[in-house]
């Protein structure tokens, strides 16, 4: 690896150390976090006796989703407002660094957020998923959705500014991704829209991975979107990042 | 003398306004250059397209030899940045904002210990370094902030406003530390809107004015262009109103201003001049208390070649009309 690649791998990880020091406790993400999930979860499917093997992934795809992206929605435009974002650019990184190192402060936060969901429902529910997968879907779900949250946060300036149009986005998407119920019973076009958001990916790789996997291709083409969806946000939020009089 | 900033004609169009048109100025190596303009001039602007932060329109800017907009990554390890809204991280100590900086530009880890603790105490921080930036006042931020820009030792220093709503110490501080910068082979390029502060601190200055640059030249030459008036100041033992009028009326002499028994008046041979005056206040049973002939100022320097009055500089109270007094 060259002395390059060594240093923007240096600048990565002491941004998203920076980051999840700050802004892992903020007020935000506990709310989008820890009790959002739970309280979307409660109102729609709990009352609709829908099966575990469901509702675990189902919860989980949430926690991560809202999670992950909401440190993302605070650090972003609290770096704009604050200026600290003028330190970052003034620093020889480029944005695509500080972009990597905000998402891996997302996904840290979507994993520690997706391990206490998982621990909490297992010790009340029968199930015995596959770790690995589980632990593998998790991850890239996280990796997408802490990039995700980057990308709708990179235009604002502030909290109260970029809070709003990301959650409705967020919460649109958990209805048509077939978060609390199967996607079999879908309309064409549901399933058509559906086939293009990435949490439809993440709640069938987490079904995988609590059900055993439906195929290894299939498992693998989940991640595989989820991967190139977080490659795509990330491109999209450091040519933002750059473009943009900070 | 080589130039370590070099300039050529900088443009940035924000939409149809123009906020810097076709600057073009260098700065030589180890030399304080200011830019001094009032708010809205085009210093922001033009500081943010040589650090990189904003791109230009059209022109060029060398850093050190290194284009900004070919290769940003090395221009920006030799320089060091000092934004008017920059900031650091509240939540983390001032230590840890150091350290955090000081890891972006890739510094070993005992240098970067070694070079925190040197600029803390240089910066009278050291005692705080464990505290939070949150709980740091104005002042003290900055001196954290100009601390972080100098972490790895740049060769070129930009400062945007560095006094600029600072309390008159922690504004004379600063003022004292960019001095002793100075002997440190430390270019600086700093804006201002505070016309004593960039007299006493910048070798050159270029004044700007709705995004163009008027002038650039030491601050003495820069005088010497309206060097043709000078300044009398007459003060008398009573009143001297009707006198004052006719002074302002005779040849050779500007516009005068009366204050009480002062008289300042704007003459252009004060050799012909004076002798009139004494020849005045005698005909109005006045007495002379003082007289002091006083070379311009960069204030007069400036009002002259921008037709701008002084007050557009001081929207915000500059920290030095506090601490000399009369301006």
């Amino acid at each position: 690896m060259s002395r390059g690649w060594i240093r923007s791998l240096h600048q990565v990880l002491s941004i998203a150390v920076k980051d999840t020091r700050i802004y892992f406790f903020k007020g935000p993400n506990l709310t989008f976090g820890l009790f959002l999930p739970l309280v979307l979860y409660w109102a729609f499917a709990l009352d609709r006796e829908v099966a575990p093997d469901v509702i675990v992934p189902g919860l989980v795809a949430i926690a991560i989703f809202f999670g992950a992206g909401a440190i993302q929605a605070i650090s972003l435009p609290l770096e704009r407002r604050t200026g600290t974002m003028h330190t970052l650019l003034a620093a020889p990184v480029t944005p695509l660094v500080i972009v990597l190192g905000k998402a891996l402060a997302g996904l840290a936060f979507g994993l520690i957020l997706a391990s206490v969901y998982t621990a909490a429902v297992l010790l009340f529910l029968p199930l015995k998923p596959d770790l690995i997968l589980f632990s593998l879907a998790a991850l890239l779900s996280s990796f997408c959705f802490s990039a995700f949250g980057l990308c709708l946060a990179a235009p604002f300036r502030d909290i109260p500014q970029a809070m709003p149009p990301a959650t409705v986005v967020r919460i649109v998407m958990v209805f048509l991704s077939g978060t609390f119920a199967p996607l079999e019973a879908a309309s064409p076009l549901w399933l058509f829209v559906a086939r293009l958001l990435p949490l439809t990916y993440a709640v069938d790789a987490l079904r995988q991975g609590v059900n055993g996997p439906v195929s290894a291709p299939e498992f693998a083409l989940d991640l595989g979107v989820l991967f190139l969806y977080a490659i795509v946000f990330l491109l999209v939020t450091a040519w933002l990042l750059k473009k943009g009089d900070v | 003398m080589s130039d370590t900033i070099q300039v050529e004609n900088l443009t940035k169009h924000y939409g149809d306004l123009v906020a810097v048109d076709h600057a073009s100025f260098a700065v030589h190596e180890g030399e304080v250059f200011g830019l001094l303009g009032p708010n809205g001039a085009g210093k922001t602007t033009t500081i943010r397209m040589l650090t990189g932060l904003t791109k230009p329109t059209s022109g060029t800017a060398l850093v050190d030899g290194l284009d900004l907009a070919r290769d940003p990554l090395a221009a920006k390890e030799r320089i060091g940045v000092v934004s008017d809204v920059a900031s650091l991280y509240d939540e983390l100590s001032a230590w840890d904002n150091l350290q955090f900086v000081a890891r972006l530009h890739g510094m070993e880890k005992r240098k970067r210990l070694g070079r925190a603790e040197e600029l803390l105490r240089l910066f009278g921080l050291y005692d705080r370094r464990r505290h939070r930036a949150g709980t740091f006042s104005t002042g003290l931020k900055k001196r954290l902030l100009i601390a972080a820009a100098l972490i790895h030792e740049p060769q070129i220093l930009f400062l945007d406003e560095p006094t600029t709503g600072l309390d008159i110490q922690s504004a004379r501080l600063i003022r004292g530390l960019i001095g002793e910068l100075t002997g440190n082979q430390v270019t600086i390029l700093l804006t201002t809107h505070y016309i004593e502060e960039a007299d006493q601190l910048c070798q050159r200055i270029a004044i700007l004015n709705r995004g163009q640059i008027i002038a650039i030249d030491t601050p003495e030459r820069l005088k010497n262009l309206v060097q043709q008036e000078m300044v009398l100041q007459i003060s008398f033992d009573q009143p001297a109103d009707r006198a004052a009028r006719q002074i302002q009326a005779l040849d050779h002499t500007g516009s005068a201003d009366i204050s009480g028994e002062r008289v300042t008046v704007h003459v252009q041979d004060p050799a012909q001049a004076l002798p009139r005056i004494i020849d005045l206040a005698r005909e109005h049973h006045l007495n002379i208390v003082s007289l002091n002939t006083t070379k311009p100022t960069l204030e007069d320097a400036f009002v002259a070649l921008t037709g701008l009055h002084p007050e557009v500089m001081t929207t915000e109270h500059s920290p030095l009309e506090h601490q000399d007094g009369e301006q």
